[in-house]
């Protein structure tokens, strides 16, 4: 029927409503309903229909249920956590008295009443549901109140069967479960669903049981689905014979019932022969039900529309004391309230159904033939009354049809079609009670998909939009424009044309260009001197086998004539991401390869990854890749790098690792510092720099976005551009300590990302690595000047020997001696002299005394790693190292080794300063000349040594003895343990002399020594005194003969 | 008459040009030193601030974007707009001096840096008016009521050289006419 038959509408509960029952009384009807606003309004049917407040509350009202025994009253179930009962005042309804009857721990969901009026049943959400007499209203005394507490989630609604044996419960879990009342033990679990929601708010559907009686034997239940694992929402029918599912309401016929909506509430006409549904679209479903000995057949009598009104939350029959119709309520999300005031139904007939060929869900015997997952009707032997109804399941059936249609009931819960039928389905008949895993796997993180760092997400995902970002970065933006096709191609989908276009931030690099995208681009880079393109086929249409990947290269100042080439991947390849450096372009593609290119076109190398490709970035020689290697884990994404070094057609594995970021959060961005170091932020905004060392590279957190940008939600979509060095180099003041800033761009405020026209204004901001006590945010403390200035100049540099010498006095001023000692240390020969001078001043003459030791412990001390750097230019030192070693990775101040043989190759004379960064190794061999000893320190120590020692000895002296020279600065020396032989420089004439005479006694007594036993032959008549006056005889001689 | 010097909406328009805004660059240059002070570094896309004749140089050139200044956006001269209308015999609220005239340049020359250009262009249509309203009824009452002297706030230039031979010329005959009589 598609008319509806004659109705009225009322707005009752403007703000959404529980709930409503009919009621009857002293031969009036009226309707009852109760909301979310707290109140009960009465409608005299038989009167004005006028809605009367009976009840003015203030908590939300769930359910109603009338009790006319003992005395006419209401009950209903509050989310104050009780159930309350009033009375009834026909005189004047507004007076009532108010009884609490139970309390529960949480909102009170539902609560009903048997027809025989001995039971209240009432169910919350804390899971139980209380059996109570309903004797206990008007008692005051203790009465018995029967906890039932199987359900493990909100309890939705409870229903009675007329005779009051059953009671039927169904919760958030999922489960229909059927409760013997006299026992108050279950006697059944169905499960209804399989989600389980644990608030009344997520699951979509009050999963309603409502129990009807069709004779004394059996009852039905109804639930509607809403979660149901079939696509179109059903309210399906449970005998409660056996549990068995009878059937599967719909509203219409297969293809049409995603029109009606799920279904919200059923109910049971009082007759039960009607079963009425709501659906979310405002439809009632009536259908009609009829049993007779062997089957039971459901027909869809009518639907109702009020499209208009929005979802059926509740409907209510009731019949007319005057005409003894049929009536109808049904309330609706925003308020209303449908009565249909005589129904007219017709109800069907088993014999009328039998011949009819309709869209009718069942048409019993023909269906089961044909493919229908709709095929409703089953048979159930009914052997009399005195059937015990659990035993008669197993027994009496039928041999044949009751597994076939648990079958077919089994299959219509797993849409497996007729034809594997004969497939045995492993599955538990009638309960479905699912079972808990015994071991719960721990759930872990999605899987991070692949991106190019500084794009968008492609156009599938950012919906209506009509352009997207491929790359924004230092040099410019790529920006792929969709716009209309101007032809429809053979397939249905239009097609769409895709316009790239090109703008550089420095117009002086190149002008904007435009190019027209046939190959619909999806990812792309760009440097100072090309334009990487890649993609394939076609966004919107399926993607032929055919479509090769393809990827373009545009070159900007090209001298030949080729400003464009092309490759094509192989079939089924992709590439996923792209990045390009001083002359390579890497390609990585999903089938696990990365390929390199020269920027003209040659393919020079592959590299198959061990994992799945997330990003890939590169600058200059660097280029990292970052891929998972294992699954991910519960709290990260467990992802793994390598970093690589490319140039002049080779590759050359540097790094590998697990790549470092936060925990729970994904990689947004990776790139590097224009020093080459790795750079990566994750999804949380923190920024990690890696030092690259001989064993790999280890992460440090340089930045935390979140504490920088404003708006913290927008930590994981900004765009970092890159890396750059300052704008204004830094000068003499305090502020600027990094010689690098980052660029990023931060999207406005409610877009997922930054607008690109007008163009976004870059913002900047440098390192701020996260030490402790630091004062206030962006006044650096002196250990993160220190730290900084290593990072960016590397240790022996100017400024961060100044930092070193600021934390040196902070130290000393403060009284921390032995923390200015240990930062002294690191200083270099310069500044430590500055540093006793300091501390002299400051008349710390212990901290002097240790300084001084440290001076000259470093003076002398040479290792392998011993390198002396022109104080004064140091990033001269540091480009030189740079050029000199291309193969090897670049430490900023970590390791020296580097730089030594860099300043080998240039000699500097000026001012000099030794210096040993690493400790010294007590096993190495200790031959490393000492190539570079200033002259001026070698003569100042010669003259000094030559004053000393009386000018005669001092000479051989020199070449093996260090003791004396370090005693002239100190009386004694802790670290000065290696000692190393000195090799001379050729200015040093005489200690060449020195060296090429032979080794002669120093002291007289040593010459007497050796001499003693000669004089002793030559004249043995002599005492000893006399001998010892012919030695010294001697001895002055050969000392005159030398000098 | 007055042998004042004849100023014209041009002279205006060049005071205005002196006027600080934001751009961001397409090309890279250092420190530049002009006579209004010290600009640059030039950084391309990051905001730099410049002269707005500069700006407009580098705009017809296509070397840079113009960020449009804070009073030049649709939700200030909406407020503004509001505040006028609310109080119509009230005094001028206070404004950039230059509004009109940079307004006029900025959406002629640079309209697609400016968001919702058009707008804009009724909104200073609008304050223009009403201010202009405002100022007109004030000099009728003064004259009227014979005032000796007036004190305006907030006028701008514009408004300033729209009112000015009104004001002039009309005190002027007025005396030429006491005088006569």
């Amino acid at each position: 029927m598609d008319t509806n038959p004659p109705y009225e509408e009322f707005v009752t509960h403007s703000e959404g409503f529980g709930g409503c029952i009919f009621f009857s009384l002293l031969g009036r009807d009226y309707l009852l309903s109760c909301g979310s606003d707290g109140d009960i309004r009465l409608l005299d049917l038989s009167g004005e229909k006028e809605p009367i407040d009976l009840y003015i509350g203030s908590s939300h009202l769930y359910q109603l249920a009338c009790v006319s025994e003992p005395t006419a009253g209401v009950l209903f179930a509050c989310e104050d956590n009780s159930l309350y009962w009033i009375n009834l005042n026909l005189n004047d309804f507004s007076k009532h008295t108010r009884k609490i009857i139970t309390r529960f721990a949480s909102a009170v969901y539902c609560v009903t009443t048997d027809s025989s009026g001995r039971w209240i049943a009432a169910g919350a959400a804390d899971f139980t549901i209380k059996l109570i007499p309903a004797s206990a209203i008007l008692t005051t005394n203790q009465y018995t109140c029967h906890v039932l507490d199987t359900h493990s989630a909100p309890v939705l609604s409870l229903s009675f069967s007329s005779d009051g044996l059953i009671l039927c419960s169904t919760s958030c879990d999922g489960h229909l479960i059927v409760w013997c009342t006299n026992s108050r033990t279950v006697k059944h679990k169905i499960s209804v669903l399989s989600p389980k929601v644990s608030d009344l708010s997520l699951s979509s559907s009050r999963l309603v049981a409502a129990l009807s009686c069709m004779t004394a034997d059996i009852c039905f239940m109804a639930t509607p689905q809403s979660f149901s694992e079939e696509e179109c929402p059903s309210v399906p029918v449970y005998s409660s014979l056996d549990y068995h599912l009878i059937d599967r309401l719909v509203s219409n016929s297969t293809t049409d019932s995603r029109s009606s909506g799920t279904f919200h509430c059923c109910a049971w006409s009082p007759d039960s022969l009607y079963l009425a549904a709501g659906t979310a679209l405002g439809h009632i479903i009536i259908w009609s039900c009829s049993v007779d000995d062997t089957r039971v057949i459901f027909k869809r009598v009518s639907i109702l529309r009020h499209t208009l009104r929005g979802d059926i939350i509740s409907v209510a029959w009731g019949v007319s004391n005057i005409t003894g119709k049929l009536m109808l309520a049904a309330f609706t999300k925003s308020g209303y309230l449908i009565l249909y005031e005589s129904l007219e139904l017709t109800p069907c007939t088993i014999q009328a159904n039998a011949n009819q060929l309709d869209d009718s869900l069942l048409d019993g015997l023909q269906a089961a033939d044909l493919f229908d997952s709709q095929e409703s009707h089953s048979n159930i032997q009914v052997n009399g009354s005195n059937i015990n109804m659990e035993e008669s399941s197993l027994d009496s059936k039928p041999q044949t049809s009751p597994t076939k249609t648990d079958r077919k009931a089994a299959k219509k819960r797993k849409f497996v079609p007729e034809w594997e039928e004969d497939i045995a389905i492993i599955e538990p008949e009638y309960s479905q009670s699912c079972s808990e895993p015994v071991i719960q796997p721990e759930p872990s993180l999605l899987r991070q998909e692949s991106f190019q760092p500084s794009s968008w997400p492609p156009f599938s995902q950012i919906t209506g939009s009509e352009h997207v970002c491929l790359c924004y970065n230092l040099v410019g933006v790529v920006i792929s424009h969709k716009a209309p096709g101007a032809f429809e191609a053979e397939s249905e989908n239009k097609h769409f044309n895709f316009l790239i276009e090109v703008e550089f931030h420095d117009r002086g690099v190149h002008h904007p260009l435009q190019l027209i995208d046939p190959h619909w681009f999806s990812v792309g880079v760009l440097t100072d001197e090309l334009l990487v393109l890649g993609g394939s086929g076609n966004r919107n249409v399926k993607k032929q086998p055919k479509d090769q990947c393809l990827i373009q290269v545009h070159r900007f100042n090209a001298w030949d004539g080729s400003k464009e080439w092309n490759a094509q991947l192989p079939e089924g390849e992709n590439a996923l991401c792209l990045a390009a450096g001083r002359d390579w372009i890497a390609v990585v593609s999903d089938s696990l390869i990365l390929r390199l290119f020269g920027t003209e076109g040659t393919q020079f190398d592959l590299l198959k990854m061990p994992g799945y490709p997330v990003s890939t970035a590169g600058r200059g020689s660097r280029l990292i890749l970052v891929y998972h290697q294992n699954c991910t884990l519960k709290d990260s994404q467990n992802m793994s790098y390598y970093l690589l070094a490319v140039s002049g057609m080779k590759l050359v594995l540097l790094a590998e690792g697990t790549l470092v970021i936060s925990l729970n959060s994904e990689l947004r961005w990776i790139g590097f510092t224009s020093a080459e170091s790795p750079v990566i932020l994750d999804s949380l905004g923190h920024l990690e720099v890696g030092r690259v060392n001989s064993r790999g590279v280890i992460w440090a957190p340089m930045l935390d976005f979140s504490k920088t940008v404003r708006k913290k939600r927008n930590t994981h979509k900004l765009v970092i551009l890159g890396i750059t060095p300052c704008l204004v180099e830094p000068t003499e003041d305090e502020e600027s300590v990094c010689n690098e800033e980052i660029r990023y761009i931060v999207p406005s405020h409610g877009s997922h990302y930054p607008s690109l026209y007008p163009r976004p204004s870059v913002q900047v901001v440098t390192y701020n690595p996260p030490f402790c006590s630091v004062a206030t945010s962006g006044v650096l403390s002196l250990e993160q000047r220190y730290f900084l200035s290593t990072f960016c100049y590397g240790q022996v540099a100017k400024q961060s020997q100044e930092e070193l010498m600021r934390l040196f006095a902070l130290a000393a001023r403060s009284g921390s001696f032995q923390r200015a000692l240990e930062v002294g240390a690191l200083l270099n020969q310069q500044y430590k002299q500055l540093a006793i001078t300091y501390s002299s001043r400051l008349q710390l003459s212990m901290l002097g005394q240790k300084m001084n030791s440290l001076l000259d412990a470093g003076r002398v001390e040479i290792t392998d790693t011993a390198v002396t750097i022109d104080s004064e230019d140091p990033s001269f030192a540091i480009s030189q190292a740079e050029h000199e070693l291309k193969d090897s990775p670049l430490v900023p101040g970590e390791e020296i080794a580097p730089f030594l043989s860099a300043i080998r190759t240039n000699s500097t004379n000026r001012d000099s300063n030794l210096f040993s960064s690493a400790p010294a190794n007590p096993f190495k061999n200790q031959k490393a000349p000492f190539s570079r000893a200033s002259s001026i320190d070698n003569s100042f120590i010669k003259s000094v040594i030559q004053k000393s020692l009386g000018g005669k000895h001092t000479l051989s002296n020199v070449t093996d003895n260090k003791q004396q020279t370090s005693d002239l600065f100190s009386k004694q020396s802790k670290l000065g343990e290696t000692r190393h032989p000195v090799k001379q420089t050729e200015a040093n004439k005489s200690f060449n002399s020195v060296e090429s005479s032979k080794p002669k006694p120093n002291t007289f007594k040593d010459w007497l020594e050796q001499t003693m036993p000669q004089l002793e032959a030559d004249n043995p008549t002599l005492k000893k005194t006399e001998l010892i006056q012919i030695a010294t005889k001697k001895w002055r001689e050969e000392k005159r003969e030398i000098s | 008459m007055s042998d004042s010097p004849k100023i014209t909406p041009a002279d205006l328009d060049y005071l205005a040009m002196n006027e600080v805004i934001f751009i961001l660059p397409g090309f890279s240059l250092g420190r530049i030193t002009l006579i209004l002070g010290d600009f640059g570094p030039f950084v391309p896309s990051i905001a730099t601030k410049a002269p707005l004749w500069f700006a407009l140089y580098l705009k017809e050139r296509k070397l840079c974007q113009i960020q449009v200044p804070s009073w030049l956006t649709c939700e200030w001269l909406e407020t503004k707009r509001n505040e006028e209308r609310s109080d119509p015999d009230g005094p001028l609220h206070p404004i950039h001096l230059h509004y009109m005239e940079i307004s006029s340049i900025l959406l002629n020359h640079a309209s697609d840096d400016i968001p919702q250009a058009e707008e804009i262009r009724t909104l200073i249509k609008d304050i223009w008016d009403m201010r202009m309203s405002k100022l007109r009824r004030s000099i009728s009452i003064m004259i009227k009521e014979q005032h000796v002297h007036a004190q305006v706030k907030n006028i701008s230039y514009m408004e300033l050289f729209c009112i000015r031979p009104h004001l002039c010329n009309s005190l002027f005959l007025i005396d030429h006419i006491q005088k006569a009589s």
